[in-house]
């Protein structure tokens, strides 16, 4: 139990850490950019599968596996995406024993997380959102800010025109300019959502 | 929008639609795999957009609420969108000019409208850039010639000179033969065989290949093939923009994305009015099989970002 409760406890050294940012780099530096890409894919996924706590999944996943290479000094056995996603399953499996009663068939897990609100927000909050929309978009680039405006305008039937000359006109390939736009939106979703949580 | 199979099935992944077997292939996908878990971003930006826009269907529409606003997380992102959407349609609805005394919000609105004017072309929106660089654009172009030009030319003379390096030790090797052939016309036998050379760059078999990236939704896989006297395969990577000074290439096994080669530092090369990469491996590193090259763009502070991929076929002739 005490070990058990060590284990949950562990938290990566810097050397550690490090050492797994390496790893999940498979040997190119990026930064940091792909810890934080691995990250926002495991809270999808925990999200996907209705885990309230998505975010503490997704750093339990990471921990665990920094924890896994620390301590055995090298992963082999699968690429490192590979690898987190088989700890992210026993993650959320051990998740769903822990949030079940025994014997339940598993469909209503995580129940507090269930919510079927679908009312708009608040005129109140509508506004702040505009306004740190408004911010956001401010703190970009001017070819950033006119790519994510331009790339998500327009209704159904005009959207795939109209992606598609912007993508002419940048000289990219859709799935490129897909891949920047999403980028540029994940950005501007985070900083929407920091400035009308703190405002 | 078109519903290709693929985009129907990461949709139906999203609402939550698909057997538990397939929801376990797509969860693996979406964490494993680089490229599915882009195309599954984009496609979920979509449908939050489709939803907020009022175009899902009923039925999908019914899904997405319980699949997706159930969740805090998903709460969120409809909000985003929401506001996204809430903030373009003011916007082009109500362009007001720039006043003392104008309320906060079509202050707002105002700054952004220029960018939604239904006559204004996308060059124009884009006017305020362009003028601005269009003085420097010819004097870059120039002196961009020039530099290539030069360069061009500094590959040249290396090249010739390495060419005579090499005819010059070809030359000291065919004087060596002849010394030691006159040395040994007394009939002894001792004498050890001429050396073989290793063979100079003209005579090296080279498979050259190029390569555009992949297309979203497209079947078509470009096939690079060799044979067992293939000495180097050559890949020439298009590139869509130029935004890094450096690039890395990573040639990946599809099946289990294990990285098979890796190249150094690539500098790009410009080819007309587009540049592109080249860089070339030994073909024994590869079998038939499914492979991926992934191209990274480096930053000058080192950081390395995925621009690109560019999937193919390894056939062994």
């Amino acid at each position: 139990m005490g070990q058990t409760s060590k284990k949950k406890d562990w938290t990566p050294t810097e050397p550690a850490f490090r050492k797994f940012l390496l790893w999940l780099d498979e040997g190119e530096d990026s930064k940091g950019e792909r810890y934080l890409d691995m990250r926002k894919r495991l809270v999808s996924y925990f999200d996907r599968k209705q885990c309230v706590a998505a975010d503490d999944l997704a750093d339990a996943t990471l921990n665990r596996v920094a924890r896994r290479l620390d301590e055995e000094g090298t992963i082999t056995d699968a690429t490192p995406a590979h690898y987190c996603y088989i700890v992210a399953k026993f993650v959320f499996l051990e998740h769903l024993r822990l949030v079940q009663p025994e014997g339940a068939d598993g469909s209503n897990f995580d129940s507090a997380a269930v919510s079927t609100s679908t009312n708009p927000p608040a005129d109140q909050t509508a506004e702040k959102m505009l306004d740190c929309l408004d911010h956001c978009l401010q703190k970009l680039i001017p070819w950033e800010r006119t790519l994510i405006l331009e790339y998500y305008r327009g209704d159904q039937g005009e959207k795939i025109q109209r992606r598609r000359k912007l993508a002419e006109q940048l000289v990219l390939s859709t799935n490129a300019l897909s891949i920047r736009a999403c980028r540029i939106r994940d950005r501007l979703e985070q900083c929407v959502g920091k400035c009308s949580a703190g405002s | 929008m078109t519903h290709k199979p693929e985009d129907h099935l990461l949709t139906q992944y999203l609402l939550r639609c698909l057997s538990a077997e397939e929801t376990e292939r797509l969860d693996e996908l979406s964490i494993a795999d680089d490229d599915f878990a882009a195309r599954l971003n984009s496609a979920e930006n979509d449908l939050v957009d489709a939803y907020v826009r009022g175009e899902l269907p009923a039925e999908e529409s019914a899904r997405f609420k319980a699949a997706y606003l159930s969740s805090p997380k998903g709460r969120e992102k409809a909000g985003f969108a929401e506001t996204l959407v809430s903030f373009q349609q003011r916007a082009v609805a109500r362009p007001v000019a720039v006043r003392a005394g104008v309320t906060r919000m079509e202050n707002r609105e105002s700054r952004w409208s220029h960018l939604f004017e239904p006559s204004r072309s996308f060059k124009a929106r884009f006017a305020p850039q362009w003028s601005l660089a269009g003085a420097t654009l010819l004097l870059l172009i120039a002196s961009g010639y020039l530099l290539n030009a030069n360069r061009e030319l500094r590959q040249q003379v290396s090249r010739s000179e390495s060419e005579q390096a090499s005819l010059l030790q070809r030359d000291q090797q065919l004087q060596h033969e002849l010394a030691s052939a006159a040395g040994s016309n007394g009939g002894n036998s001792g004498t050890e065989a001429p050396e073989v050379s290793q063979p100079s760059i003209d005579h090296l078999n080279i498979a050259a290949f190029v390569l555009v990236p992949a297309l979203r939704g497209s079947d078509a896989l470009p096939t690079i093939s060799w044979s067992a006297a293939t000495d180097l395969v050559v890949l020439k990577l298009d590139l869509e923009s130029t935004d890094f000074p450096t690039y890395q290439v990573a040639i990946k096994n599809s099946a289990n994305r294990q990285t098979q080669w890796q190249s150094g530092d690539l500098k790009p090369v410009a080819e007309g009015d587009k540049q592109a990469v080249s860089f070339a491996f030994r073909p024994n590193l590869l079998k038939r099989g499914y492979y991926l090259v992934q191209l990274k763009g480096i930053r000058a502070n080192g950081a390395a970002e995925l621009v690109s991929s560019y999937p193919f076929r390894g056939v062994i002739k």
